[in-house]
């Protein structure tokens, strides 16, 4: 049954009043070809809705997804564990529905959520304060890069060539139009050439960017680079990919690190196509000012109760639109919401287990691995690059993996067009499991 | 409410002290009181060239962020950096210690500025 709401005589007066003699006309431009008379369409009867939902299900059975296959993926996108409770507490109509609910009268369960997200993210990236997010990793990388020419008063950025290439290709948007030099630095393997982006920055560089554990999945040391950004007055910014790894390895604001952005994804978020995410943005205290977006704080009411409110959002688009630090100072509260119940569920001591299990999943990977495939040198997390004989190996593994429901890995020229295709990104977490590993193993050898 | 006799005003509640070739900007009395407590004092970089009305450093307090005009042409000195970690300076002595920026005159041209009184007479109006 259809339900419109016009009657033949409703229609009719419209047409008469734009001059139209039926309703074919209105779609005269479009070929005789394609217009179909009522009933010429040769459909099957309607289904009942318990037969719609069988054959659906049985159509998205066949799909294969990270949760019924063996997933290798990541490249800025990792399958970690999303505990139930997640998806409970941010499907509560006081966290899903709201829209800007910053109103502290209204408002405290949202800002108090805000405030402990923030605050849970400043602990583990080593920072001093983080505001309540931005979209995601790249929109993240790229304002850290705006902000650090207000700071500095500088218009040159150098990015290294292992940071993530979307970021890089987001950042490079946003200041291609704004005049200054974007240098990238390129690197010859599969990691971060310290002494390259060191050479690189200078007296006149606003900041350097660089990704920590980096594109490739290296974890390397940052001191170097800091003592350069000394010396030349640059601000080191590092981007990060998986939030989890500095549960295990030492954060980037250890290094001294003035901006530090990535993405939340690892903590609580569905990998979701590549969205929604969640973008993280910290920084020293000293530059909070120049901090895109807004801090919820924590404070006292006129009774002397505990209290939060938005401390910052003074130079946000809403009261001085024409010199706001960002105009996309958006941020993803349903998505910082799940971060923080996943890191308030997992405590210091269970995000470690994630990360303990991410590492070793790969490490066991990596050092069974057959002669004829090699893994990127150095130290790495939960992410490396496998390094194949030539495009033919590596595809016949691809074909085979297809086959049997393993997602073996990105394509590196996939991201990377300088790439030569016979590498793959792979990255594993704490739900890559031993067989898993196995299954991967026994592909490679029947690969050979 | 102060307002010193040797100094020159502009609408936007700026004042100028000019002595020989420098001039050291701040904001009036009237105004830190109309902003209230001032919490963030964003500096101009060294040897900015303004014009009359550029826009050069931003006072940011519990209730509005302001820009600060600049009131002759002139070239930027120094900001005053005790600011950056003592922003209430600018509440407690906006003719001293609060002073925002010293500059090197470009423009000695003072005839579109107000002295005391008129100053005072542009706020008894307001």
């Amino acid at each position: 049954m259809r339900f419109l709401p016009h009657t033949d005589a409703d229609r009719s007066a419209m047409l008469d009043t734009i001059g139209v003699s039926d309703m074919r006309e209105l779609f005269a431009d479009i070929p005789a070809g394609f217009h179909h008379e009522p009933g010429s369409l040769d459909l099957p009867d309607a289904l009942s809705e318990a037969a719609i939902v069988r054959k659906f299900t049985q159509a998205s059975d066949k799909n294969r997804h990270a949760g019924n296959s063996s997933c290798f993926l990541g490249g800025g996108t990792y399958h970690h564990f999303i505990p139930a409770v997640v998806d409970y507490v941010i499907s509560r109509g006081e966290f899903l529905t709201a829209y800007t609910p910053y109103q502290p009268e209204i408002a405290q369960g949202t800002l108090q959520t805000l405030f402990e997200f923030q605050t849970m993210i400043a602990r583990l990236l080593g920072m001093d304060v983080s505001n309540a997010s931005m979209y995601d990793a790249a929109t993240s990388v790229a304002e850290a890069a705006l902000m650090a020419r207000r700071v500095k008063r500088r218009d040159r950025v150098v990015i290294a060539g292992s940071v993530n290439p979307r970021y890089r290709a987001v950042t490079h948007n946003y200041l291609s139009h704004l005049g200054g030099e974007t240098i990238v630095v390129d690197n010859s393997g599969f990691s971060t050439d310290v002494e390259k982006v060191c050479a690189n920055i200078d007296e006149a560089t606003a900041c350097v960017i660089v990704q920590y554990p980096d594109f490739y999945g290296s974890v390397y040391d940052l001191t170097e680079i800091r003592s350069r950004c000394d010396e030349t007055g640059a601000l080191m910014i590092v981007a990060f990919s998986d939030a989890t790894a500095f549960a295990l390895i030492k954060p980037p604001g250890e290094y001294g690190a003035d901006i530090v952005v990535g993405s939340g994804q690892a903590l609580g978020i569905p990998m979701g196509f590549g969205g929604p995410h969640l973008g993280l943005f910290t920084c020293t205290q000293k530059l909070l000012r120049q901090m895109p977006g807004r801090v919820c704080g924590m404070t006292t009411d006129a009774n002397g109760k505990r209290g939060f409110v938005l401390t910052l959002s003074t130079r946000e688009q809403h009261i001085r639109r024409e010199k706001a630090t960002s105009n996309i100072c958006s941020n993803q509260g349903l998505m910082c919401t799940a971060a923080a119940t996943y890191m308030t569920l997992m405590g210091d001591a269970g995000l470690k287990t994630v990360a303990e299990n991410s590492a070793a999943a790969l490490q066991m990977l990596v050092s069974n691995l057959p002669v004829d495939v090699k893994a990127a040198d150095g130290v790495h997390y939960n992410e490396t690059v496998l390094s194949f004989k030539d495009q033919a190996h590596r595809d016949t593994l691809l074909a085979k993996a297809g086959k049997e429901a393993i997602f073996a890995g990105i394509p590196l020229e996939n991201l990377n067009s300088a790439a030569e295709p016979r590498h793959l990104l792979i990255a594993t977490t704490e739900m890559t499991e031993a067989e898993d590993v196995s299954r991967y193993l026994k592909l490679l050898e029947a690969a050979q | 409410m102060t307002i010193p006799a040797d100094l020159k005003y502009t609408k936007d509640h700026e004042w100028v002290r000019i002595e020989g070739d420098n001039a050291t900007f701040g904001v009036t009395d009237h105004a830190q009181e109309a902003l209230g407590d001032i919490v963030f004092v964003e500096l101009p970089e060294e040897g900015r060239a303004m014009a009359i009305g550029d826009a050069f450093a931003v006072v940011e307090s519990v209730k509005a962020v302001s820009d600060v005009y600049a009131p002759i042409v002139s070239e930027v000195i120094e900001g005053n950096e005790t600011l950056e970690a003592s922003p209430e300076k600018v509440n407690e002595d906006p003719y001293g210690d609060g002073w925002i920026v010293k500059v090197k005159v470009t423009d000695g041209d003072t005839s579109h500025l107000m002295d005391a009184a008129a100053y005072q007479a542009f706020l008894d109006a307001a």
